[in-house]
């Protein structure tokens, strides 16, 4: 039988956690190319809170969530117009009735290319902050107990042993998701116009490509289809990643925790300041003046051991007296 | 949105070729000649083997900025064309400067050259800059005058779409038709009947619809 021995329940855990789980705001970022859109996200988020906790066998519990809240949501896109090939047909063909070279073409247009040199728009960005009530992240944790000496103290920590960050949802905007999306690509398409005066070259491409305006163009580059919450969930999940861009941002704060510290050399009891006159008498060497200071009574921490139960945390230990 | 330069192209030279532009040159007779390429300007010239003989490509396409590479059909460093077959020359690049001289088997003047098209020659060219254009033979008197017409983004709003095929015109004494009008993306095939040294020159630009919904 150890000679000390605490006991902590799992909501006074969890009210200890949730004191010191929470960030500062963690900013990320992450982008890709799918086909001729170059897509990124530009965002910040925290950890608010630990839902339910679960203490398993031995050290390690089990964190069913991990709350977070979003301070930015900025999406980013830039388009890489794919080359256009236009006027490339023949010319001159033979006839099918010909004695020689029957309907062979005899002289072909080498034709040319539209945005050939790979040309950008962007990259834009679209403020998606009103969004944020409705995007939801599930992240749950296994971390792992210690109980760790330094100089001075006996503390125990919480190890990150595995994080799981589920793919993000968007419930229900309430239609405002695909008003920011055609408000961002009409000001993007504005933008280039206003830096781009010569609005015949414009229109000539426009005319050539089928589209009316360049709006519809870019729209029609991202390939939205008739759901944006669905095509915008695609493309932060599977495109981007968001789900290894949240892991790699939260990790490192939630990495080491410590949750409790307790001062090695154990004291029991504070220093005592003393009339010398009080006391009957002191071994050498005697105290130099009226008054004293009494050390305090202390023992090194020996053999702690920190292990849950069902529902409790022990932390036992001996004293070295 | 860096568009090439083909779109703000406003002046062609038969005489010198360059991008959008293309000439073709027929081979009746069978033989061996030799064409040499001039390339964009300030190039170094090269050379190609062409044999015109039964069997042949019905056309042999020549990019003067880049020096043939042999085919693996025949001898060695030599192209076959089909007798009736067409010499294609172009220049795919943005700097002009290219034309081509054909030498026969003997002799040492050219037997053709690009610069000044003959009877049988086509020259095609695709202006894309919108507005009237000015057609001349520098070479004799006929002129013509071309439209390219501003595409509308209202009209493709409405569904319609550009034309795409060529636009003919003979090139004699005179041109015919004297006046032509084209979309952008339509080639202008000039079917030479003389000699003839072809510039198009855009005299009036048009801008289009003022305040147009892009």
């Amino acid at each position: 039988m150890s000679d000390v021995s605490f006991d902590v329940s799992q909501a006074a855990f969890k009210a200890v956690y949730n004191r010191v789980v929470p960030t500062i705001s963690l900013p990320f970022d992450g982008s890709t190319s799918v086909g001729p859109i170059w897509i990124g996200v530009e965002a910040a988020i925290h950890v608010e809170s630990a839902g339910d906790i679960t203490f398993e066998d031995s050290d390690t519990f089990f964190l069913k969530e991990l709350n977070i809240g979003w301070d930015k949501l900025v999406l980013k896109l830039g388009f890489n117009i794919p080359p256009v090939h236009i006027g490339k047909f023949c010319l001159v063909r033979m006839p099918d009735n010909a004695p020689f070279l029957a309907g062979e073409c005899l002289f072909e247009f080498p034709g040319g290319t539209l945005f050939g040199g790979n040309p950008d728009i962007g990259p834009i960005k679209i403020n998606l902050n009103a969004i944020i009530p409705y995007v939801v992240s599930q992240i749950s944790g296994r971390f792992q107990i210690s109980l760790e000496k330094d100089s001075s103290f006996l503390s125990l920590k919480a190890h990150s042993q595995s994080l799981a960050v589920a793919p993000i949802a968007i419930s229900d905007t309430f239609g405002k998701l695909p008003l920011l999306i055609q408000a961002g690509i009409a000001d993007a398409a504005a933008s280039w116009i206003a830096v781009n005066p010569q609005a015949w070259l414009l229109d000539a491409a426009l005319g050539i490509l089928g589209f009316p305006t360049l709006g519809s163009l870019l729209l029609d580059l991202l390939d939205i289809g008739p759901d944006v919450q669905i095509w915008l969930t695609d493309k932060l999940n599977w495109s981007i990643g968001i789900q290894n861009l949240i892991y790699n941002a939260i990790l490192d704060s939630v990495l080491d925790k410590t949750l409790f510290k307790i001062p090695d050399p154990y004291g029991f009891l504070p220093t005592i300041n003393a009339s010398v006159s009080d006391y009957g008498g002191f071994s050498d060497p005697q105290p130099p003046g009226p008054t004293t200071t009494l050390a305090p009574p202390h023992a090194d921490i020996l053999n702690p051991t920190a292990a849950f139960d069902a529902n409790t945390l022990h932390i036992r230990f001996d004293l070295g007296v | 949105m860096p568009v090439t330069s083909l779109l703000t192209r406003t002046s062609f030279d038969s005489a010198s070729l360059a991008s959008q532009a293309a000439i073709a040159h027929p081979m009746p007779q069978t033989g061996r000649w030799r064409l040499e390429a001039h390339g964009p300007r300030g190039s170094a010239p090269w050379v190609m083997d062409i044999v015109v003989r039964d069997g042949g490509l019905p056309r042999v396409a020549v990019d003067l900025a880049q020096p043939a590479t042999p085919t693996n059909c025949c001898d060695a460093g030599e192209t076959p064309l089909s007798p009736g077959g067409m010499l294609n020359l172009n220049l795919q690049s943005d700097r002009g400067g290219g034309f081509a001289l054909l030498y026969g088997a003997t002799g040492s003047d050219p037997v053709w050259d690009s610069r000044r098209l003959g009877p049988g020659d086509t020259y095609a060219c695709m202006p894309l800059r919108p507005g009237t254009y000015t057609v001349a033979n520098s070479l004799g008197p006929a002129k013509a005058s071309v439209r390219v017409t501003y595409p509308d983004p209202r009209a493709a709003a409405a569904g319609a779409r550009l034309a795409s095929g060529p636009a003919p015109i003979k090139v004699g004494q005179t041109m015919d038709p004297g006046e032509q009008t084209i979309d952008p993306g339509q080639v202008l095939v000039f079917a030479i009947e003389t000699t003839a040294q072809l510039t198009l020159v855009l005299k009036a630009p048009d801008d289009g619809p003022q305040q147009a919904p892009r």
